[in-house]
């Protein structure tokens, strides 16, 4: 339904185009002048995509890459066309972006995740952004404030461009709960207190579904939330941009949760499994709680995925203290180039970017928009009731934080999963993790101290 | 004596189908697989899917550009594995036949390849393929695959050239055929099961080799089977039902040609008649 | 025998060519940076032997990637070898059903490591995994989590490692293709078992073959990445961590390409080193004949 209506409107954008081209070319028959286009050339962009296959943005991706297409296929002598490099796994993807990087052959468009917007910054092969968007009050407004949170580098200027905000909280099972007499929790304690509860009536096989294999993402989320929500130090520390020690006060309590949800509140198979089996025990209703962000309630109602009626089981909640992970995503960088291909590969960026752009992550991958200028619209707030719910839930936050991955060092993050199953061992403490930690934060190669 | 026997023969026995159970699990597994939904799979069963549907089968080719990836797959693994057990074998002739001065420094050098690790190649390869062309081109995997499979072959076929009597040769130089005539008329036909065993190695690492070859290609057109495994994982949304019936449609070639390169194998059994 | 040098040259030339460009530049990069400060993205900047100092003197995880590795390279070139010879000995004598075994045992090695890797995550689930179910039903209690538990981690991916015994079994039996089989038949006559048939008569003659297999075997331990990573990512703690994962983890995800290549550097040394024994032990390149 809403894909249709906004086919629709890009036919009429579309057509909009086109007059604007033949009053263009008229203009130019008429008075001969020089082109007007940005591009008198045509100019070649290299993109390169992780979002193929099976990803959830997937078939949003295919089409920013047809829709800008058809927009710059020649009108007004914009003419620009995309060179796409599919790089299944974004794990694999960021890897070939350092291989690049060293190469200095980056291609125009990149996402700096992992390291590589840093070391691209420093080398001087990004480009700084902000002469454009300054230059455009309109999609400044729309950028909101995602425009600062691309400028939080040394020298200020503005080499990423977030696509959207990274709201999460956690989910859970509504009738599991109405079973063991419990609500969402609103502090940490009553938190602890429901968890017993859910494993003392039996609804579900454990509690919550937790992981440590990948980069422990569910586990991760209620680690930080726990931290983030743990007074103003707390929540500095999940809001650092690369945190230099984990031996806090905070990052150890944090653990010790960590470790007594994973030894009693978790299945046994939580040490070591990816997210998807995670998903899979919630999915399945063996378990009651899963941290997780919008992007998962598409899955409730896949029936590749969850049983029948599943999705209307499903409650969406803010973590204890009314914390949630709020964070812009990275975005998107330039890579040098010529000022051709800089310029297109920056309109390739604002397109995705723009309310427009994020209206569409929205409503084909659940990505939320970077400000609530853009509305959901009826159709999909209507399919999509539990994201609604979770937007309405945004407002109410009371300690906003980001998410391990965003505060750790690449070094460090890669070994809480090799450190998890020590610690729920036992012949680890949460105090030597944290030192264990600091050890391999110290390698990184973009630790400074 | 006779228990002594039966006791043998049943650890054989055991032993055997130890090895039957450990090898075919694996296929069986991931061929049942290929037939279940996600919530199957994840949920563990060993059992038979609830309905045998193609539907990931339909996915797979949906989803990733299998059929394409399949002929580049297809060249590049035929062609790498001829050229390395022709040309390399000529190497290997030399070096396992002959007497000559700087035989073990070209042996160690040639081995190298087996202690260099992968991770480490990957830049520098990188930089040498956009400098010289070769990136995102069939002939440069060929290349590059040839290469990685160089010391297996070069190991594989000189140490079976070393079996090979002298004699056998010189009666042919008696005749009067030429160096290269013998090699090619009467070295290498002799030399077919260690030219399959060869082959059968080269042609599964061309086959499965993934990591180099993303590297080293970025268009779809370039691009190999391996590559469309990755497009079903995801970290949220993985689709195992799919990933499974790619690998079975990737796995099926490699296992008719290694089937028919055993062939090779086997009939050299009958060739060892001839030497004798 | 002796050989022209024209035809030397010739026959040598495609492999020394493929050997210079794939190899010989990367190798040289290789050993050039091993001596520089060079992270992702920045030019490399010479720092002497600064790396390797740091790796031997201040680096618990080269130290236990390291240690893992030798241990591994042990049981590959023992156990797993051992496997692969004493199977295609049964095999050979079977001609029943030596085809079908051979054609089977090759599977896993044929199927992507990826989902090999996968099949063992799933098989070993805690949860809900076939081998823990079957235990379980057997009246075991207590059963670990095979991959995660530090006590049982290290012996698990050793196991996931098996398949790679059928190349040895491949190889030695192409191998055996060329014993005369008049040798054997003599011997049989002479009222020789099966047994000292394999002892005496076979075995010897495999010894360049074997000592092959050993050499690929063990330097597969200096490869082997892929299962590590879909499993343990070399954990818990380090205890599953070899040395090319550690490569790897320094190169990509710690960024630092300088360390990662003396890593890298290491390891072909210990690689030389292990061919070098491995060549005694065998007299590999010595014809039988001479001996």
């Amino acid at each position: 339904m809403m894909r249709k209506r906004l086919k629709a409107f890009t036919a009429i954008l579309m057509a909009g185009c086109m007059t604007a081209g033949l009053a263009g070319g008229a203009a130019v028959v008429s008075a001969a002048e020089e082109p007007k286009g940005d591009f008198p050339e045509p100019v070649e962009l290299t993109i390169a995509t992780f979002r193929v296959g099976t990803h959830n943005a997937a078939a949003a991706e295919a089409r920013y890459f047809k829709e800008f297409q058809e927009k710059y296929n020649g009108i007004d002598n914009q003419k620009i066309t995309l060179k796409v490099e599919e790089m299944p796994s974004d794990e694999e993807y960021y890897k070939q972006m350092k291989i690049r990087a060293t190469s200095n052959d980056l291609p125009d468009v990149f996402e700096g995740n992992g390291g590589v917007l840093e070391m691209a910054i420093k080398n001087g092969i990004a480009v700084d952004m902000s002469s454009y968007v300054d230059a455009d009050e309109q999609y400044k407004k729309e950028l909101g404030a995602a425009y600062d949170y691309g400028k939080q580098w040394e020298d200020g200027g503005l080499y990423n461009i977030s696509y959207g905000l990274q709201a999460i909280g956690y989910f859970y099972n509504k009738e599991m709960f109405e079973k063991a007499g419990i609500t969402p929790a609103k502090d940490w304690e009553e938190w602890e207190s429901n968890l017993q509860k859910l494993k003392e009536v039996e609804v579900c096989k454990a509690p919550v579904s937790m992981m440590t294999g990948e980069n422990g993402w569910t586990t991760n989320l209620i680690l930080a939330s726990k931290i983030g929500t743990n007074g103003e130090t707390g929540n500095t520390f999940m809001n650092t941009k690369y945190v230099d020690t984990y031996q806090t006060p905070e990052f150890i309590d944090g653990l010790s949760t960590v470790q007594k949800m994973l030894q009693e509140y978790a299945l046994p198979d939580a040490v070591g499994s990816d997210y998807a089996t995670a998903a899979n025990h919630f999915l399945n209703e063996e378990t009651a709680i899963i941290a997780n962000g919008p992007w998962m309630t598409t899955d409730f109602t896949n029936p590749d995925k969850a049983p029948e009626g599943f999705a209307d089981k499903v409650g969406v909640a803010l973590f204890p203290e009314n914390g949630a992970v709020s964070q812009y995503e990275r975005g998107y960088s330039i890579a040098k180039s010529d000022k051709a291909h800089e310029d297109a590969a920056f309109k390739f960026i604002q397109f995705k970017t723009s309310e427009y752009g994020q209206s569409i992550h929205l409503e084909e991958a659940g990505v939320l928009p970077l400000t609530s200028n853009v509305e959901m619209s009826e159709d999909y707030k209507a399919e999509n009731p539990l994201v609604v719910e979770f937007v309405g839930l945004l407002d109410s936050i009371e300690y906003k934080y980001q998410t391990i991955d965003t505060i750790s060092y690449a070094t460090a993050l890669n070994a809480f999963p090799t450190l998890y199953p020590e610690l729920v061992q036992g012949s680890l403490t949460p105090e030597d993790m944290a030192k264990q930690l600091d050890e391999l934060a110290a390698k990184d190669a973009l630790y400074e101290k | 004596m006779k228990v002594k026997k039966a006791i043998i023969k049943t650890g054989i026995f055991i032993f055997v189908l130890f090895i039957i159970i450990i090898s075919v699990a694996p296929l069986l597994w991931v061929l049942l697989s290929s037939f279940k939904t996600n919530r199957e799979i994840l949920g563990g069963g060993l059992g038979l899917p609830a309905v045998f549907s193609m539907k990931n089968y339909t996915d797979a080719l949906k989803l990733a550009p299998i059929t394409q990836f399949y002929i580049n797959s297809i060249l590049v693994a035929v062609v790498s594995t001829a050229a390395s057990v022709l040309l390399f074998g000529m190497g290997a002739y030399v070096l396992g036949h002959f007497e000559w001065k700087f035989k073990n420094v070209f042996r160690t050098l040639f081995s190298l390849g087996l202690l260099i690790p992968g991770a480490a190649l990957l830049q520098p390869l990188y930089q040498t393929f956009t400098s010289t062309n070769l990136n995102d081109s069939l002939s440069g995997l060929i290349l590059v695959y040839m290469a990685f499979g160089l010391p297996t072959t070069i190991y594989i076929m000189s140490s079976y050239f070393q079996t090979i009597p002298k004699e056998l040769e010189e009666s042919a130089y008696l005749d009067g055929a030429g160096f290269f005539k013998t090699f090619i008329r009467i070295i290498l036909p002799i030399a077919k099961p260690a030219m399959g065993t060869a082959g059968v190695l080269q042609f599964l690492l061309s086959w499965n080799e993934f990591q180099f070859a993303l590297t080293l290609t970025t268009s779809n057109t370039k691009r190999t089977l391996p590559i469309a495994l990755y497009y079903f994982k995801s970290q949220f949304a993985s689709n195992y039902g799919a990933m499974f019936a790619a690998t079975i449609m990737v796995v099926i070639p490699s296992i008719i040609v290694y089937i028919l390169l055993q062939e090779q194998v086997v009939s050299g059994l009958s060739a060892g008649a001839v030497k004798s | 025998m002796k050989i022209k040098k024209k035809f030397l040259i010739l026959f040598l030339l495609p492999a020394t060519a493929a050997f210079i460009f794939v190899y010989a530049i990367p190798l040289v990069m290789l050993v050039s940076t091993s001596f520089t400060d060079w992270r992702v993205g920045s030019a490399p900047i010479f720092n002497g032997l600064a790396n390797y100092i740091q790796l031997f003197t201040a680096d618990r995880q080269f130290i236990s990637a390291g240690l893992n590795t030798i241990i591994w390279i042990l049981l590959q070139s023992t156990i797993h070898v051992g496997i692969g010879v004493v199977l295609a000995l049964i095999l050979a004598r079977k001609k029943f059903y030596w085809k079908f075994v051979r054609t089977v045992y090759m599977l896993p090695n044929i199927i992507s490591s990826a989902a090999v890797g996968m099949m063992f995550v799933m098989l070993l689930n805690p949860s809900f995994g076939a081998v823990n179910t079957l235990l379980g039903k057997l009246g075991f209690t207590n059963l670990p989590n095979w991959f995660m538990d530090p006590g049982t981690a290290f012996g698990t991916v050793t196991i996931t490692w098996l398949p790679f015994a059928a190349t040895v079994t491949i190889l030695v039996m192409a191998e055996m293709t060329s014993i005369d089989e008049g040798i054997m038949e003599a011997a049989r006559i002479d009222g020789a078992t099966e047994g000292q048939i394999n002892w005496y008569i076979i075995l010897p003659l495999m010894r360049n073959i074997i000592g092959t297999t050993t050499i690929l075997a063990a330097t597969s331990m200096l490869q082997k990445l892929d299962i590590i990573m879909m499993t343990t990512k070399g954990g818990p703690g380090d205890r599953t961590l070899n040395l090319p994962a550690y490569v790897y983890q320094t190169a990509f995800t710690s960024n630092n390409f300088g360390i990662a290549n003396s890593i890298g550097v290491v390891m072909i040394i210990a690689g030389l080193i292990v061919v070098g024994i491995i060549n005694r032990i065998y007299k590999i390149g010595k014809n039988s004949a001479e001996g």
